[in-house]
């Protein structure tokens, strides 16, 4: 069965198509739960993640949120950012009802970052940043926020490895100047 | 990893990492999302979309998730999970029943649509009891509002205004057409 004919049984909640889903993409889930949970320093447990998996399967039931997807060929993708956005409901529900405090560990962490730089230093990234287009602010975000490869960026933005690395290398040695220029090494 | 390329890292993180937990009312659909990684946006969705990108942890975050859940096919080794677990979902659907009266999605669409169901009666209320007009009025205009944001064609009309503010308003023309194009799209 295609995945195309998959997802439209799936809609009409077929038993038969139903059970071949949730074989087919129960790992996947799992594995972008848990990684939306550990991206977000969230101190978790089996049993979170199972309750947050469950949760998941009855949203792409109800609503026929599937329907959505019925065209797109990304369909491991679409469950990725479904699972992870029902994971970030889970944390803000417990962080809110003040039973994990572990998740302040972001915010702690955003904060010790900002005060590691100076107002100066700042206010150069910042105007580099700024100053530059949409998609190399994307391209320098996976790279140095995300961690991914320039490769992987070049597949993800449909870009050739040559622009990804231009624009990554060309911000790198602007800012290098202007550091240099303020006498800062 | 050299010092300028700490100091970027350090000053992303603190500037995208936020938000990188929060979905605000102006970020797109997953649908978009992938539509932008299959490279299916015209033009001026890329421009649109980009702009509100190029700003947003949370995003940016969902972009590398899907690309990298699609990359993973066959390849790294997904964790194992309790075989029970996996069967309570597929105990979701039963089988031979009716299951399009699901009682949980049933249930949690009423929820959905509590605030315009409370926004409705607000409203009306205000015109059956005259002396308290002002006050339904504005509980029903808060609770339009609360059900307004929650949709999904709400985020993109947000987006697409908050582009609209930032760029030039040189071609207005040009954007109101392509405005019409977007809501006519039943999936935006």
């Amino acid at each position: 069965m295609d995945e195309a004919e998959l997802i439209v049984r799936c809609i009409n909640k077929d038993k038969k198509a139903w059970d071949i889903f949730v074989e087919r993409y129960a790992k996947l889930i799992y594995w972008a739960i848990k990684k939306r949970f550990s991206a977000s320093s969230f101190s978790f447990n089996e049993y979170d993640a199972q309750n947050v998996f469950q949760e998941v399967f009855l949203t792409l039931l109800e609503n026929d949120k599937l329907v959505q997807i019925k065209d797109t060929k990304l369909i491991s993708g679409w469950l990725a950012m479904v699972a992870s956005n029902k994971t970030i409901d889970f944390m803000r529900e417990k962080i809110s009802s003040n039973q994990y405090f572990a998740a302040g560990f972001v915010f702690a962490d955003n904060e010790c970052s900002q005060q590691l730089l100076s107002r100066e230093i700042t206010g150069i990234v910042k105007e580099l940043i700024d100053g530059l287009r949409d998609k190399e602010k994307i391209i320098i975000s996976l790279n140095l926020f995300d961690g991914k490869t320039h490769q992987e960026i070049a597949d993800m933005l449909g870009v050739s490895i040559n622009t990804v690395s231009t624009t990554i290398a060309r911000v790198k040695e602007k800012l290098k100047k202007e550091l240099e220029k303020k006498g800062i090494k | 990893m050299t010092e300028g390329e700490n100091i970027i890292k350090q000053y992303l993180k603190a500037s995208l990492g936020e938000n990188s937990m929060e979905k605000s009312v102006d970020c797109p659909s997953e649908k978009v999302l992938l539509d932008y990684l299959e490279q299916k946006l015209s033009e001026y969705e890329l421009k649109t979309l980009e702009g509100h990108i190029s700003g947003c942890g949370f995003c940016l975050s969902q972009l590398s998730l899907a690309y990298e859940a699609e990359s993973m096919q066959g390849g790294k080794t997904l964790p194992r999970l309790p075989e029970d677990l996996v069967e309570r979902v597929k105990g979701f659907v039963k089988p031979g029943k009716d299951n399009k009266t699901f009682p949980v999605a049933k249930k949690r669409k009423l929820k959905k649509n509590l605030f315009l169901a409370a926004a409705i009666i607000f409203f009306g209320l205000s015109f059956v009891i005259h002396r308290y007009f002002m006050q339904f009025l504005a509980a029903g205009l808060i609770c339009g509002f609360r059900w307004a944001i929650d949709s999904e064609q709400a985020r993109t009309l947000i987006m697409v205004i908050g582009s609209w503010r930032k760029h030039s308003h040189d071609d207005d023309d040009e954007i109101s057409e392509r405005l019409k194009d977007r809501f006519s799209k039943k999936d935006l």
